[in-house]
Order: C-alpha cells, then sequence, then structure tokens
C-alpha cells in the first residue's frame, strides 16, 4: 500500500513510456488471432518448453547431451584464463547496449574503413590522445590532462554524410576517463562533424549520457559557413522530424554594450524544421546581426537552450523537449576605429575581470549571477575599467570594497570537504 | 541494513530499468524512506511528497545511466534526493523541472497521506532527541551543514561567524552526538 497513489500511477505511466522494452527472443514471442505479435507469459513459455521436448524425447535426450559436454569443456578451457564469475550479478544492459538499441546508426556496418586511421592521425575530436608526438610535448601533455582521455569504440564508429550542409557527421560511443590513472569511467556519446576546409568541430570531451540523448538529443553547430551557422541534431530511433525554436540564450550573456534583450530578440528569429535520417536532423541557421553604436563588429558564440519538438514518421508527437545549443551572432558595430580599439580593450579586462570574480550574495561566478550585489558589483567594475585601471587594480579594489572572497581564487584555496 | 538487503534494493533497481512494473515496484520499496527523509529536511508533508515526486522523477530519467559498480541503490537515490532538496533550499522554491519534463501532472495530496507522510518524521528518534539536547549554536551548524547541504561561507554569513567558526561548530556538533548516541546504546 503506497502513500502516493497517484504518484505511483503517473510514474509507471511514465516508465512505461521512457524505458526500453526488454528484446524478446524468437521463442518467447507468441502469435495472437488477430495476428499480432505478443511476449509470451513465463507460464506459457514454460509449458512450450516441456511440450516440445516431451514430442521428441530422444532427441532432446541427445540435444541436451549434447550441450551438457559442450559447456563441460569450454568451463574446462576456460579455468585458469578468467577469474570472472560464471553470472553477471545485474541483468541490466550496460550503457553501451542502451546506445546500441537507441541509435540504429549503430545497428548498421561500419561505412568508411580508413576512419580509424584518419581519427588517430588528423585533428579529429578525439586528437592527441593516442599521438606518440603528442606524449613528447610538455605543452601538449599540459592540454592532454585538462582533456582527460575520451577513448572511442573503435567497432562502432559510424559515419553520416549530411549532403545539405556538405559535411560527414562522426558518431562515437565513448567511454571517459577524467585521466589514465583514474578508475572513474562515464559512457556515452560523442559526435564531430567534419566540415568543409577538413575542419573538425565535436562535443565533448566528456561523452552525453544516453539517458540525455533519449530526453533531449545532442545537438552541434559548427558555423560560421557561407554566412550561415549549420548544425546537427543526434535523436533516439523512432524520431522521423523535429521541429527546432525559436532559441532562446541562457541567461546573462551579452557581449560587451549589448543588452539581453537585443541578444534574445536575435535569437529568437532562430527556428525551423528538419527531417531526421540515420538518426541525424540537419539545420542551417541564418546568423542573426544585431546594430549597436556603443560596440565593435564582430561574430559572438552563444550558448543557447532551443525548444524541439520530436515527430513519429506518421507525424504524431513523440516529445517536446529542449535541446541545448551553441548560436552565432553578429554584430555589426558603429563605433568609430578610435573608440572601437578602446571598446576592444575594455572588454578583454571585462571578459578578464568577470572570469575571475564571484557574486558576494549567492556565491557564484558573476559571469552566471544576477542577484542585485552582482549587478551593483557589475556597474563598479564597468566604473573602473572606464578609469582604464589595471585587471590587477580593479581586483585589489574588488577585495577592499567587497572583501577577500569576492575572488575566485581565494574562495576556492583551501576549501575542504570536510565537515 | 544487511547484506541481503542491500543486495535486494540493488536487484529492484536493476530490474527497474526495464519498464513501468518493475518502476513502480522500486518506487513502493523506496516511497517511505524518501518521504521520511523530506520531511525531516522541509517538516511539511506537501513538501516532501513533491519533493520526493521531484526525486523519483530524475531517477527515472538518469536510471538507464547508473552504474551498479559504482555504488549502492540507496545511495544513487538518495544522493539525488539530497541534490533536490539542496537545490530546492538553494532556490527557495520546490523543483520540478524533471516533473515537468516527464509531463507529470501536479500532485494532490489529501489529509490521510498528508497525516501519514508526516508521521514518518524523525521527531521523536534518538539522533533527533540528540540533535536537540546540543547547544543551539552547534544545532544550527548542523542543520545547515548536514541536513540542508549548504556551504560553510553561506553559513558562516547566516550565523554571523567566521567560516573557521562554522566548521569548528558541526565538527565538535558531530562529535558530541556520536557521543551521545554511542552513550544510549
Amino acid at each position: 500500500m503506497t502513500i502516493l497513489p497517484q504518484l505511483e500511477r503517473d510514474l509507471s505511466r511514465a516508465a512505461d513510456e521512457r524505458l526500453p522494452v526488454p528484446v524478446e527472443s524468437e521463442g518467447s514471442v507468441a502469435k495472437h488471432e488477430n495476428g499480432e505479435r505478443r511476449p509470451l507469459s513465463s507460464r506459457a513459455r514454460l509449458g512450450r518448453a516441456v511440450r516440445t521436448t516431451t514430442s521428441s524425447l530422444p532427441a532432446a535426450v541427445s540435444t541436451l547431451l549434447a550441450i551438457v559436454i559442450a559447456v563441460v569443456a569450454i568451463s574446462a578451457l576456460k579455468a585458469g584464463h578468467s577469474t570472472a564469475p560464471l553470472t553477471r550479478p545485474y541483468a541490466a544492459a550496460s550503457p553501451r547496449t542502451e546506445l546500441i538499441r537507441t541509435l540504429a546508426v549503430l545497428r548498421r556496418p561500419q561505412t568508411d574503413p580508413a576512419l580509424v586511421s584518419q581519427l588517430e592521425n588528423n585533428s579529429g575530436p578525439f586528437r592527441l590522445s593516442h599521438r606518440p608526438a603528442a606524449r613528447r610535448n610538455p605543452q601538449l601533455l599540459k592540454a592532454l590532462a585538462r582533456w582527460g582521455n575520451p577513448q572511442p569504440d573503435r567497432r562502432l564508429l559510424r559515419v553520416v554524410t549530411v549532403p545539405s550542409l556538405h559535411a560527414e557527421v562522426l558518431i562515437a560511443p565513448t567511454t571517459y576517463q577524467p585521466s589514465t590513472a583514474s578508475r572513474r569511467r562515464s559512457e556515452g556519446i560523442t559526435i564531430g562533424v567534419h566540415s568543409p576546409g577538413n575542419i573538425w568541430t565535436g562535443t565533448g570531451p566528456k561523452p552525453t549520457a544516453v539517458s540525455s540523448l533519449l530526453a533531449h538529443g545532442l545537438s552541434l553547430v559548427f558555423g560560421p559557413y557561407d554566412g550561415r551557422d549549420p548544425g546537427v541534431v543526434l535523436v533516439p530511433d523512432g524520431v522521423a522530424r523535429i521541429a527546432l525554436g525559436p532559441a532562446q540564450p541562457m541567461r546573462f550573456q551579452t557581449p560587451y554594450r549589448t543588452t539581453s534583450k537585443a541578444i534574445a530578440d536575435a535569437t529568437a528569429t532562430l527556428h525551423g524544421t528538419a527531417e531526421v535520417d540515420d538518426n541525424i536532423a540537419a539545420f542551417n541557421f541564418a546568423i542573426p546581426t544585431i546594430v549597436s553604436s556603443q560596440t565593435f563588429s564582430g561574430l559572438y558564440g552563444l550558448d543557447a537552450t532551443a525548444p524541439a519538438t520530436w515527430y513519429s514518421a506518421s507525424g504524431a508527437i513523440i516529445r517536446h523537449t529542449t535541446t541545448e545549443v551553441d548560436l552565432l551572432v553578429r554584430i555589426r558595430g558603429r563605433a568609430s576605429p578610435v573608440s572601437a580599439r578602446r571598446i576592444a580593450l575594455a572588454s578583454a579586462a571585462w571578459n578578464n575581470i568577470e572570469r575571475d570574480v564571484m557574486c558576494v550574495a549567492c556565491h557564484k561566478p558573476l559571469r552566471r549571477a544576477n542577484t542585485p550585489p552582482a549587478r551593483a558589483e557589475r556597474a563598479y567594475i564597468s566604473s573602473l575599467i572606464a578609469k582604464r585601471e589595471t585587471t590587477a587594480q580593479i581586483e585589489n579594489m574588488l577585495v577592499r570594497q567587497y572583501g577577500p572572497a569576492v575572488l575566485i581564487k581565494n574562495r576556492t584555496a583551501g576549501r575542504s570537504s570536510q565537515p | 541494513m544487511t547484506a541481503a538487503n542491500r543486495h535486494e534494493e540493488d536487484a529492484l533497481l536493476a530490474a527497474a530499468r526495464s519498464g513501468g512494473r518493475e518502476f513502480t515496484a522500486f518506487y513502493r520499496h523506496f516511497e517511505r524512506p524518501v518521504l521520511g527523509f523530506f520531511m525531516n529536511g522541509t517538516g511539511r508533508p506537501d513538501l516532501a511528497a513533491d519533493l520526493t515526486a521531484e526525486t523519483f522523477a530524475r531517477a527515472l530519467e538518469s536510471i538507464a545511466s547508473f552504474d551498479p559498480t559504482r555504488g549502492r541503490a540507496d545511495q544513487w537515490l538518495f544522493g539525488i534526493a539530497r541534490n533536490v532538496l539542496a537545490e530546492s533550499y538553494r532556490r527557495g522554491r520546490v523543483e520540478a523541472a524533471a516533473r515537468q519534463r516527464l509531463g507529470l501532472p501536479r500532485l494532490i495530496l489529501d489529509d490521510h497521506a498528508a497525516e501519514t507522510i508526516a508521521r514518518l518524521s524523525s521527531d521523536h528518534r534518538p539522533a533527533t532527541a540528540a540533535l536537540a539536547s546540543l547547544p543551539h549554536d552547534q544545532q544550527q551548524a548542523i542543520e545547515a551543514r548536514v541536513l540542508h547541504d549548504r556551504e560553510y561561507p553561506e553559513i558562516a554569513e547566516e550565523l554571523r561567524c567566521s567560516e573557521a567558526l562554522a566548521r569548528q561548530r558541526v565538527s565538535r556538533g558531530l562529535r558530541a552526538l556520536r557521543t551521545r548516541l554511542a552513550g544510549e546504546r
């Protein structure tokens, strides 16, 4: 007897919609009178096995004997080679198996046999990991340490060509370790795009989990190309069409001296519909342009989210979800060359400082904070930048004004997880 | 908890990946402990019910990625519950993102269910009694750190003391709790 029967019912329904149905073997599926195939109950399966066995007893005995001999022989051969238990403690599928069940593209043969060597020798998304030259370069080693150790499953690498974008999408089930010595592992999927001009872009280094793929899909926007911002979304089986957008920037990201409303208005124009082929939907967004007299021209990358609706082949809605996308915004500045240079310097100073400073009220990095004290801190920093103070001077003044906790480096030093 | 119980819970979680009926069994097994956890954390049955719903919704979303080699089923589920509680405290509202993503309707709680949940509170349990017997400042620090999972700088700001002193209060309070509970046994 549960306390919240309504919740139990709702969860059961959601689980039925969401969780994969276990794959039944051929022998465990019955054909009903109306021709529909349904799974047999365990009792029916047992009954069928007994009937089959008793109807041809001598053949069954000899088959059973052969199976026993084979099992004994295999056990004898394996003894001394493996210490693994005979039975797995859990019947649940591994994340890799879940991925194969989720993406039909992984269940077809590999399309590009030269892909593995290309990955190892060129600058693909798993670059550096296996290159001996990288191991001898201290700077690259440092970069490698930050990058972690993503290991693609070579047998499951697949390439999908997207003619409309002139690009190839690499789909790679990947295991990730923070370092080669680490025992922590996470499994999931990584995608990379090989776009014109031999440019590789990829997600990662940490792979996206299967649950996230099932819930949101996995997107990769890789512009600019030909004045546009192309991108792909990887979706699970059953999705035939996606409607994406309008996109909304994540909070509190505005290039220097632009307003969040201007950015939101610009990205809101980005939406479209795409058919899914080989689990991939391709989009080709126009890059929105903002005209501002306060800043200088440039292309800016923004983290954004876009509501997405997934449709089946029959046109039925499968899911309403939200997909994370990286977008480009073009800003056409009207500042004079002299002031543009000054603004560029101020923008660089702003980026440096905003990275190092915390909100003293909510203790989040300032670039993610939007409390009244955070806004006051921003205004104070802007006034100091306008006075052409250096980054070090500004940090000193901030410490004097708000205390040492305002700087991230002061907060993280000497922190302990002990109570 | 015995090893057999743990194994049973792990098996429940492993089975819960395969469909609605199995997930329901998993939910039934953990419903009361999770409701009790939130009842202790919030003191309100309606909030406890909402947070429980959010916890199981998140569990359903991430069950495919659960790796049994990295921890037990109860640790995994209560890890989610702690995060839900901590996020709700931090944002000042009951988290409902996972429920919305799964399309779960709003929970309607009747009086009987609310009373049953209220009885799951551990107000009369030895640990709670021992906590109540501690000095007020240690009590506040332990509640903020252990029950509400808040950061030390935040606790220090609220208690108007230094971060080091907040740590000291938690540490001494926990030591006193351990000593008292060991004495009762």
